[in-house]
């Protein structure tokens, strides 16, 4: 079928054809711009973690009493925390999983120059690989006499020895062996050799926005200060242990006395934490669009059944003179596609110019062409089915009841 | 004739049921969406606390450096340094009352055994906070401005606190430690709901911090001042002094910390105190401070409410794209109507036969379009307050729960100002959505259209 | 050509049975210029309709051509309403979205003629009918004689064996109505076989045959009495000259 016959009749439906193309225009330029600022949002969103998080539990703790002994604290809470049953692994952490947000420069090399390269820095002990499960790849396990406990400004000794995530092997060494090389935790700093390679997990939510979620590193040490911070404890539990333990975790830590519980948590509650504000932005976002696409389709399938009912003498016309069914349907089809093609490059059109014009309307995201296509080609699909029930309708008409 | 138009109108919705219900829909979905917007813009930008505290202002005087850079905006200006906010406090001025806060937090303990201590956020402030907020009270009351003066040992703690430590008894005339500091419970607030904290001129959304305690005090504890602490740029590297060394420190400096907010019984009492305010600078500049020339703000509560909502990127996000949406509505509901209308032309084209002057059916039309409007406001009323329900627990969920719903339920809240606004709305754009459609079909001439073809 | 032995159409309600049709025995042959007549509601619609397969019926066998349609589906009976048959309808029934020569066009972009093709029979069509003029013209802008002249071009463009006319002329006034019924009869004359549908007696003593339907029977089937004995060339020799006099 030809596009003039189409062409001539909308000709004689300006005002509609107008609307329609409007409508779909400015459909495809608000759900283009959500769009936008839905998938820099959804950018590494709910990633793989590389961890089994509903077996992990995470306490944090601090004393408000004055000059407790924390060495001791420690060791007896490694002891009373790996003593429950149920809990496998324990170790100190400065930060855990999904919530690592002291991120850090590391170095290669000394100098001013020196190329800096993110990561989190993990201060885990011995147990690190085994309270988080990952695998080492390549290399050796910390020994447990690597492990440097202190307090931060009464510490000179660093470890020695230092773990590094695949990605941030690959990352700070592509193509060579990192096991062996050195690296720099703090600039200028001491420095530490690579003694193992483990499998990437995530980190938290600052490396996962800027696409870096893998990048860490574990060092051996246990450090606190007097009115600042402790360590807290990283535990890996058995299996569907982990919400019954949260309990015997409370009561273990507080057998010590003069120190307030802050953090006691399953790392599931962690991980949702990092991803809920920004799956929660999604979340509206999507919800208004779809709205609004539902909408502009009953719109068109409202505006489709009308231009169906008053050509019922015209399809019946064409009909008798030898329209299939399928003609009819078609008829239709192609003429909402038509305009919806032509709403839609204005749509694209306008969609660019907001964006070039007024960045800040994408929100957090950018111009993407590639999601003005992906949101054109989803609003044509959704036109066709809301078209294609009149346009059904249409192709049923019986000729002889309509002419003569 | 009012009665057979709207019986008209009524039996012309009825003509065109599938089309009339997509007009009713689309005017609905839109005004719900916006709407949905809107109400939140509207309960944020209503007071944050209470009733009567519309007449409260914060104070601001630009004690910078020479060179610091120009601000324009109160909003931009750091809060009083802690000389200047006491000199203003203990001044005989135009106010009605005066009060300070900054903000600090710790550990809280109490002293029974099977109680595990929390670590809460506190206000520190002076007696007339309570006045000047009307804070409610469950048990015993604020402290007085003389146990203030005195720098006695008491605070006050909210509801909750004193569930989660006290069980939710009487806890007044029981003691706490707070961080490092043993005081006494004089009053417990009742559900106090505030739509952000403002006080602090932080303006977070959700509830009250847990516990007040009094300047003179908390000063004398030497407590943290975890507080927005602005200083001129050679200060900056002191900032951690500031915050947890000696309280001296601070209270000698020139830096910004102190929210001094001032209340008034009139317009011209406000004035007045500008004229204070000025007087006030001129002597310091006399003693050697104040560099600058005079930049001082005395503005409303609202205004800064206001200024700290016009910094929510994503709030004005959700602004734009309500606006946006609405309009595809609108161009819907256009395109619907005129659907709706043509489909009439043949009846429009005999009743002008008959004699029907054409605005006799103008009348009838916009009657029905009324109609629709105020049925689409309606849904849309209801469209909205799914909205916000939907919004409600978009927000809980991205918080991770950490606000009791009754703290921003308020938000995402509809009233009859609102409901008014959404049928006004609703009846008006769908007239104007309607106007062209039925402007077209009461203008067709009515010969060719009866003739059969 | 067209037979049909017991066709029966049957509306049915509820409570009630019409025949529409009532066992219809008929035939035409190629080249015959029937007129269908009888009182509003007689069936002589609904006849035609079945005849043109526009409606389907119930008993008896309808031969078009040869070939047996009642058990054709939709997509093939399309074909054959494209292919053989050609509709004028009393009120005309053109699209009037369309400008003349796409009215003109619409069954012959069905039949997937190519361009070229189309292009020569419309201007064919258009000459036939003497409305090369007004190709560019929108229906409305045209008179109703003009406009059943392009409904007849239209007809005529996919060449059809069959013209079926529904009073033709019932829309238009004495003079308009006499240049369309002129141009059927020379259709008639250059071999394509019309039916039409008409209660105007003095048209109906024109055809070479006459069927007059009450209540869904036919009744008479019969020549017009006073041309009972003309030869064929005479039939057609007296509406070519009342032509020539008209064109005058």
């Amino acid at each position: 079928m030809g596009i003039r016959p189409l062409l001539l009749s909308l000709k004689q439906n300006k005002f509609i054809a107008l609307m329609v193309i409007l409508q779909i225009a400015l459909t495809l330029a608000a759900v283009s711009h959500s769009a936008f600022s839905t998938s820099a949002l959804l950018k590494d969103w709910n990633v793989a973690s590389g961890l089994d998080e509903q077996n992990l539990i995470v306490s944090r703790a601090q004393f408000f009493v004055d000059n407790p002994d924390r060495e001791s604290a420690i060791v007896q809470d490694l002891e009373n925390l790996s003593r429950l049953p149920g809990v496998e692994y324990v170790t100190t952490a400065n930060q855990i999983p999904f919530a690592a947000n002291s991120v850090s420069n590391v170095y290669r090399e000394t100098g001013d120059d020196a190329q800096r390269y993110l990561a989190s820095v993990f201060e885990l002990n011995d147990a690190a690989l085994d309270v988080l499960g990952v695998e080492l790849v390549a290399g050796r396990n910390f020994y447990p006499n690597e492990v440097i406990r202190g307090e931060l400004s009464a510490t000179t000794e660093y470890p020695s020895v230092v773990m590094i995530s695949e990605a941030l092997s690959e990352e700070m060494f592509p193509g060579e062996n990192a096991l062996g090389k050195t690296l720099w935790p703090v600039k200028d700093n001491q420095p530490a050799e690579i003694i193992g390679i483990y499998t990437n997990y995530m980190t938290g939510e600052i490396l996962n926005g800027v696409g870096k979620s893998y990048n860490s590193a574990i060092r051996p040490m246990a450090l606190w200060s007097a009115n600042r911070f402790d360590p807290g404890y990283l535990m890996r539990v058995e299996p569907g242990a982990a919400e019954r333990l949260l309990e015997d975790a409370r009561t273990a830590i507080y057998r010590l006395p003069g120190r307030y519980l802050y953090n006691n948590e399953v790392l599931t509650r962690t991980k949702k934490r990092i991803y809920d504000g920004r799956g929660s932005q999604s979340m509206l976002m999507l919800g208004i669009s779809a709205v609004l696409i539902l909408i502009t389709a009953f719109g068109i399938a409202g505006l489709a059944s009308f231009l169906v009912s008053q050509r019922q003498k015209q399809i019946g016309i064409r009909r008798a003179l030898g329209a299939t069914k399928k003609d009819i349907l078609r008829y239709f089809l192609a003429e909402n596609s038509l305009l919806t093609v032509v709403g839609l490059l204005l749509g694209a059109a306008v969609t660019i110019g907001i964006a070039v014009k007024y960045p800040a309307l994408t929100g957090d995201g950018a111009l993407r062409y590639d999601l003005i296509l992906a949101v054109g080609l989803f609003l044509w699909l959704v036109n066709i089915i809301a078209v294609y029930l009149p346009a059904k309708r249409a192709s049923n008409v019986e000729p002889a009841a309509v002419i003569g | 004739m009012l009665a057979y138009n709207l019986q008209l109108a009524w039996l012309s919705l009825r003509q065109t049921p599938g089309l009339s219900a997509l007009a009713v829909l689309a005017i609905a979905v839109g005004l719900g969406i916006l709407m949905t917007i809107q109400a939140q813009s509207y309960q944020m930008r209503s007071l944050p606390v209470g009733e009567d505290t519309e007449n409260i202002y914060l104070v601001q005087m630009d004690n910078r450096d020479i060179d610091a850079q120009n601000i324009e905006e109160a909003a931009q200006l750091p809060s009083l340094s802690y000389r200047d906010a006491i000199n203003l406090l203990d001044s005989d001025t135009p106010a009605q009352q005066q009060t300070i806060v900054w903000k600090t937090r710790g550990i809280v303990n109490t002293r029974e055994q099977d109680i595990n201590p929390v670590r809460a956020p506190a206000v520190v402030t002076t007696h007339s906070f309570f006045s000047m907020f009307n804070t409610p009270f469950l048990y015993g009351s604020g402290w007085s401005e003389e146990a203030g003066r005195r720098g006695d040992a008491v605070v006050v703690i909210t509801r909750r606190l004193n569930n989660t430590l006290f069980g939710g008894e009487d806890s007044v005339g029981r003691q706490i430690t707070v961080i490092n500091a043993v005081a006494t419970v004089v009053g417990v607030l009742d559900e106090w709901t505030i739509k952000s904290q403002f006080y602090d001129r932080s303006f977070f959304r959700g509830f009250s911090d847990d516990i007040f305690i009094p300047q003179e005090f908390a000063a004398s504890m030497n407590l943290p001042r975890y507080t927005q602490i602005q200083c001129a740029p050679a200060e900056m590297r002191r900032m951690a002094a500031f915050r947890l060394g000696d309280i001296q420190t601070i209270m000698n400096s020139e830096c910004g910390w102190i929210n001094l907010w001032a209340e008034f019984d009139s317009e011209s009492s406000v004035q007045d105190y500008r004229d204070f305010m000025f007087r006030y600078v001129e002597e310091q500049k006399a003693l050697g401070r104040f560099p600058r020339e005079q930049n001082n703000f005395l503005e409303n509560i609202i205004e800064h409410q206001n200024a700290a909502l016009n910094r929510d990127d994503r709030f004005k996000l959700y602004q734009r794209l309500a606006w946006f949406f609405a309009g595809v509505c609108l161009l819907n509901t256009i395109v619907i109507l005129l659907a709706k209308y043509i489909r009439k032309t043949k009846e429009v084209a005999l009743r002008r036969a008959l004699g029907a002057k054409r605005n006799t059916l103008l009348g009838q039309y916009l009657i029905e379009l009324m109609v629709i409007g105020l049925i689409g406001g309606f849904l849309g009323i209801a469209v909205a307050y799914l909205g916000l329900q939907g919004m409600l627990e978009v927000y809980m969920y991205g918080t991770d729960y950490v606000f009791p719903r009754s703290a921003v339920n308020q938000l995402y809240s509809l009233d009859w100002k609102l409901i008014q606004n959404a049928l006004l709305i609703g009846i008006s754009s769908t007239i104007i959505a309607g106007l062209y459609p039925i402007w077209k079909v009461c203008n067709i001439a009515p010969a060719p259209q009866l003739k059969t073809e | 050509m067209l037979k049909m032995t017991g066709v029966s159409k049957i509306y049915r309600t509820s409570q009630i049975e019409t025949h529409a049709l009532n066992k219809i025995d008929l035939q035409i042959e190629a080249g015959e210029f029937i007129t269908v007549t009888g009182p509003s509601g007689s069936g002589k619609t609904t006849f035609l309709n079945v005849a043109g397969l526009l409606e389907s019926f119930e008993e008896g066998d309808y031969f078009l051509d040869g070939q047996n349609v009642s058990g054709l589906n939709d997509n093939q009976l399309s074909a054959i309403r494209n292919e053989k048959i050609g509709f004028i309808f009393q009120g005309f029934n053109l699209l009037s979205d369309l400008p003349v020569f796409d009215n003109v066009e619409v069954p012959l972009r069905y039949r997937g003629f190519s361009a070229s093709e189309r292009k020569q029979r419309i201007d064919n069509a258009l000459e036939i009918v003497g409305l090369t003029s007004r190709r560019k013209h929108l229906p409305g802008q045209l008179s109703g004689g003009q406009q059943q002249r392009v409904a007849i071009a239209r007809a005529l463009a996919g060449e059809p064996r069959f013209l079926l006319a529904d009073e033709p002329t019932g829309n238009l006034d004495s003079s308009m109505a006499a240049e369309v019924m002129e141009l059927l009869e020379k259709i008639n004359r250059d071999g394509t076989t019309i039916i039409m549908v008409t209660h105007d007696d003095e048209l109906a003593a024109r055809a070479s045959r006459n069927i007059n339907i009450l209540d869904g029977r036919v009744l008479k089937n019969e020549q017009p009495s006073h041309k009972a004995a003309a030869s064929v060339v005479d039939i057609n020799a007296q509406p070519q000259q009342e032509a020539e006099h008209a064109g005058v």
